[in-house]
């Protein structure tokens, strides 16, 4: 998501200027201005933030018995987003710990073919050790540095996908539960098993 | 799962690997500077050196590992055990073990020791080959010297 104003913002999520920049001085404390910048991850949570608070408003509502269904399908949804907010306030700090040790892996990378390389080679060089045999030792440098910082990179992946398996696990125990929930509170509304 | 200790830790010591590695060609190592005058005209016995160099570093890491292991006092044998799965893929990646098991570690530094042994004899054979090399072209020089000599000798005698 691209970096926007306050007036941007509403206009892209439909809400009138006033009202987003009440929630925006509500919600965060912070008094905003139709020009006031917003990043990625203040959009996101104002998003979260209207979503839950929606679908909030929609459960709270008396809903015509056709639209049970809806309103029992965007309870679940609602359900879904709370756990999964919850999830990512829970493991914010291994989120971060995971992002933080690609980017270290990016950043020495990167160091290392635009700087360190060079700096190796120049050694070579002033000590007059000869051309050919110099390019042979970069060659084996450049392997062995590649090789450990590849591993060190599929650590650093496998390590994500823990905690990615760990979201996935608890978001799905999460949606059969509320499943369950709602199958539950279906048949007592509709006596679904009262004939059986 | 790993935790995020001994992932970091892990991390931390491949990365200190990597950081020797560049020291070494930095700080004019001996190891690296020394066998390429030496052997600069005996690509081979070169070859053999920027093996063994390569190879001490791969085993250097166990060392890290071993001494970062020390400091998980409170579970030393599992995170030794995580050390030594990486420290076995490391190994796999240049083809010396093909396998991650923690159980294989013993197997895997023997092998890279064996391979270090190994062109440790065969630097020393190039080494004794070139010094007997050596030997022989003074005792032919010296040969013809005096050869030389005796034919100038029977030459003056003659005349």
């Amino acid at each position: 998501m691209a970096v926007r104003t306050v007036k941007e913002f509403a206009i892209l999520v439909n809400i009138r200027l006033d009202e987003m920049l009440q929630h925006i001085q509500s919600k965060t404390n912070n008094v905003a201005s139709p020009d006031t910048k917003l990043s990625d991850d203040e959009q996101n949570r104002l998003l979260h933030i209207f979503l839950l608070e929606s679908a909030a408003e929609l459960s709270k509502q008396q809903v015509p018995e056709g639209l049970l269904e809806t309103k029992a399908k965007l309870e679940l949804l609602y359900q879904y987003e709370k756990h999964y907010l919850e999830l990512i306030k829970e493991y914010k700090e291994e989120i971060k710990f995971a992002a933080s040790l690609q980017e270290d892996l990016r950043r020495e990378r990167s160091q290392f073919f635009t700087q360190t390389l060079r700096e190796v080679v120049q050694t070579l060089q002033v000590q007059e050790i000869d051309k050919k045999v110099a390019s042979q030792w970069i060659e084996d440098l450049v392997a062995s540095y590649t090789k450990s910082i590849d591993l060190s990179s599929d650590l650093a992946k496998t390590h994500v996908v823990q905690v990615l398996g760990i979201f996935k696990e608890e978001a799905k125990q999460e949606v059969s539960k509320a499943k369950l929930d709602d199958i539950g509170n279906a048949s007592t509304t509709h006596g679904f098993f009262k004939n059986s | 799962m790993q935790t995020k200790k001994e992932i970091f830790a892990t991390l931390q010591v491949l990365k200190q690997g990597r950081a020797e590695m560049v020291q070494d060609f930095l700080d004019h190592k001996p190891d690296i500077y020394a066998p390429s005058f030496k052997y600069e005209d005996s690509p081979a016995l070169l070859n053999l050196a920027r093996e063994k160099y390569f190879m001490t570093w791969l085993i250097s890491h166990w060392q890290l590992f071993s001494h970062e292991a020390t400091f998980f006092t409170d579970k030393q044998k599992e995170t030794e055990a995580i050390f030594a799965t990486v420290f076995l893929q490391l190994l796999g990646k240049w083809a010396i073990i093909k396998t991650d098991h923690a159980g294989q570690l013993n197997l895997g530094i023997q092998l890279i020791q064996d391979m270090q042994n190994t062109l440790n004899e065969f630097i020393k054979v190039g080494d004794n080959s070139d010094a007997m090399r050596k030997k022989f072209e003074v005792e032919i020089e010296k040969n013809r010297v005096l050869f030389e000599r005796e034919i100038k000798k029977l030459s003056e005698m003659e005349l």
